[in-house]
């Protein structure tokens, strides 16, 4: 009874769980950056209450049996009839998200401690009080009632993550990989604004639910729009979620140091993207063709980034790759009609994804390199490390019991039993995607972990503050997915859209997947378990030209910078033409005009009293005789009434 | 009995002599004069008006004129005399300090 009242509060105050964490930040900000000790207390007691009432809300949620959503709201302010209002949703999406935001934020938080301990006192609070803004704008951003909510907050995210990425701002190239996700991410942002306000305009609310309930007559009345409103909000998505082709900020976001990593690749930022589209859905499903897009956006970025994956040697580079792919398989799902399959990922992906990033921040931490050719042998000094490792590897690779297996079988059944024209593409990527993430996964476990030691050998397995994280992560991330277990359906009846789904019927795709995932990693074993390095190379040269097409990201970095330099510097040139001549000499010529006519009047001013007087003499004379001349043709006297 | 047609030609030529004096004369005493010419046309208008319409109001504003006219004469050469002091010349052509 009373767990049920806390969960019932918990709903009600809601708002409190965002505002933990900024006053963390507050606090921390304001104390001058100054005290080791009260940095982490503060944001970690904050992250941690803010999961109690996290759980309480996803307790709340449970109990309610899929009941309306709750929303709380404020005004705000109003503009003529459009009012704007401060306020929080919390439907089954939102609470799943903020218990796994708060969770994951958590535990990254407490691994830092591990992490970070090399870090000036001033450097570490900062970095507290950034992962406490990061967190709660993310957190905020889960519960936003409104676009205009939603829009802040997801700038907010951009902005923590700019101040993260870039957190060792000394070194050039980690300030130009917080540059570039900033202005990267931006691109994107600005569909996604012009996407609100269109929506905003024709709906006459920014709210959720209202902009619902109002999305059938817009549709009715302007028909095609809201494709267009729908590829605009997906702009968004695009950008923060890494999908092709803004997906070049993330692999370079691998500047910051590891946990911001983790943080934003499993919990935060990237995951913002898939959780707006899972929001918004109601206006993509308006719109099939947007989804269709989503569709082939998604598989098409989960194949390019896992290519490019299978190439990298630097162990974060490859979790970045996968992670892409990863999004990719997300907005694949989302894109077939797959809206639980999408959220199910989203979660395990989380879990694993931190615990994946984790581990390698722990190698990391340990051999200080990035490198993989350097490691090897990992495992035997660092056996909770590399445990847990595995448990990622077999969970993103799809293995049973492991949670990816169940989410990703999931996808795989909803682009399986897709049938809109052109879903061979959707499905062959998908499959072979499956092969892929296996392949490289463990193509880093082996190189990382197993072997002959390559490079330093003096190190010791991280302390408990970095491997407690690690084996809760890991716990999640090996038994999450049996909320997914076909014959329960707990997460389906949790989080669906519309009606519940239908259920796959074949277990074709599951096989299949698991064939894929197992082919995968005995192709990586038989390569990588002797000799990774040798046989690294030898690939190399069989296949050189492969190599260089994927070690340079598809040139996709190369075709962006062709872009900015030719066709946004092209315009801008041609703007700061009109800009310079046209827009200024206009008002450049109305200066210039007024002294050339006072350096000529000047002369007027000739000091000569008796000029003057004839001037006046002959203005009087003229006014007289122009008097009488006017009221002879023009008589206008009639005016004055007379 | 003289038209006051008469008068008021009189009166214009007095006025365009004093314009013509003051307009073209260098010598600011000249210039005073020409003013004393433009004042006195004014008061033959004045007392010209006051006979035809049978009222003495504008006699009397016409030796209020002649006062004032006086006086004016007085601070004129008064200026006059200063300007001679500073500039050894009352030639108004050369006192053209105020311009661009």
């Amino acid at each position: 009874m009373n767990l049920e009242f806390f969960a019932q509060k918990c709903i009600n105050y809601v708002f409190i769980i965002p505002l933990l964490p900024f006053l963390a930040f507050l606090l921390i900000v304001a104390s001058g950056l100054k005290f080791r000790k009260l940095a982490p207390a503060l944001s970690i007691s904050a992250m941690f209450l803010a999961f109690i009432m996290a759980c309480g809300v996803l307790y709340g949620r449970i109990l309610s049996h899929n009941g309306p959503a709750n929303e709380i709201s404020f005004p705000w302010f109003s503009i003529g009839n459009f009012q704007l209002e401060i306020g929080f949703l919390v439907d089954n999406l939102t609470a799943m998200m903020v218990t796994m935001v708060s969770l994951i934020g958590g535990l990254i938080q407490i691994y830092s401690l591990g992490y970070m301990e090399h870090e000036k006192d001033a450097g570490f609070a900062r970095f507290y009080a950034y992962m406490s803004l990061f967190s709660a704008s993310m957190l905020g951003l889960v519960m936003a009632n409104n676009f205009v909510e939603i829009y802040m907050f997801w700038e907010l995210v951009g902005l923590c993550s700019y101040f993260l990425i870039g957190f060792w701002y000394n070194k050039k190239s980690a300030s130009d990989a917080a540059k570039k996700a900033f202005v990267v991410t931006r691109f994107g942002d600005l569909g996604f604004l012009i996407g609100i306000i269109m929506l905003a305009t024709l709906a006459g609310t920014a709210n959720f639910l209202q902009v619902a309930g109002i999305l059938p007559s817009i549709n009715m009345v302007h028909g095609g729009i809201i494709a267009v409103i729908a590829v605009l909000l997906f702009m968004g998505a695009v950008g923060k979620s890494a999908q092709f082709p803004l997906q070049i900020w993330l692999p370079d976001a691998m500047e910051g140091p590891t946990p911001v990593s983790a943080l934003i690749h499993a919990a935060t930022m990237v995951a913002a993207g898939v959780f707006m589209v899972s929001r918004l859905y109601n206006i993509f499903s308006f719109a099939p063709s947007s989804l269709m897009l989503v569709a082939y956006i998604g598989a098409f970025t989960a194949f390019l980034a896992a290519t490019i994956a299978l190439v990298q040697n630097d162990i974060k580079s490859v979790l970045a790759y996968s992670t892409i792919s990863q999004l990719g398989y997300m907005m694949l799902a989302l894109g077939v009609g797959g809206y639980t399959a999408g959220n199910f990922h989203l979660l395990t992906h989380a879990f694993f994804k931190a615990l994946l990033f984790l581990c390698a921040g722990s190698v990391i931490h340990a051999l200080h390199t990035n490198d993989m050719r350097e490691m090897g042998g990992v495992g035997k000094k660092m056996p909770i490390t590399g445990i847990t490792y595995l448990i990622g590897c077999l969970a993103i690779a799809g293995i049973p019991p492991f949670s990816g297996f169940f989410s990703k079988d999931e996808i795989l059944s909803a682009v399986y039993n897709f049938s809109q024209p052109g879903a061979a593409f959707l499905k062959i990527t998908g499959f072979l995607v499956v092969l892929m993430t296996a392949f490289y996964m463990f193509r880093s476990y082996i190189m990382t972990f197993c072997g002959q030691p390559r490079g330093k050998t003096e190190y010791k397995e991280s302390k408990l503050n970095m491997t407690i994280p690690l084996t809760i992560l890991a716990f999640f991330a090996a038994f999450i997915g049996f909320l997914g277990l076909p014959s329960m359906n707990l997460f389906r009846d949790f989080i669906h859209y519309g009606g519940v789904e239908t259920v796959a019927e074949s277990h074709l795709p599951m096989y299949l997947s698991l064939i894929l995932a197992v082919l995968g990693i005995l192709t990586a074993v038989a390569l990588y378990n002797k000799k990774p390095v040798e046989n690294e190379s030898l690939l190399r040269s069989k296949f050189p030209l492969l190599y260089k097409f994927l070690e340079n990201k598809w040139y996709m970095d190369d075709f962006w910078s062709l872009m900015v330099k030719y066709f946004l510097f092209g315009i801008a040139k041609v703007m700061s033409f009109i800009d310079t001549y046209i827009i200024d000499g206009i008002v450049r010529g109305i200066g210039a005009l007024t002294y050339y006519l006072g350096v000529q009047l000047r002369y007027e001013q000739s000091g000569k009293a008796q000029q003057y007087m004839v001037i006046i003499m002959i203005f009087i004379a003229t006014v007289l005789v122009g008097w009488q001349v006017a009221f002879k043709f023009f008589p206008l006297n009639i005016l004055f009434g007379g | 009995m003289i038209g006051i047609e008469y008068y008021l030609i009189l009166s214009l030529l007095l006025l365009l002599i004093g314009v013509y004096g003051a307009i073209t004369l260098r010598h600011a005493i000249g210039i005073l004069m020409s003013i004393e010419l433009i004042f006195n046309a004014a008061n033959i208008n004045l007392i010209v008006f006051s006979q035809y319409m049978q009222s003495m109001l504008g006699q009397v504003f016409a030796l209020f004129v002649i006062a004032i006219a006086a006086a004016e004469a007085a601070v004129g050469l008064a200026i006059i005399i200063m300007v001679y002091r500073n500039f050894h010349s009352v030639s108004v052509d050369e006192i053209d300090l105020l311009k661009w």
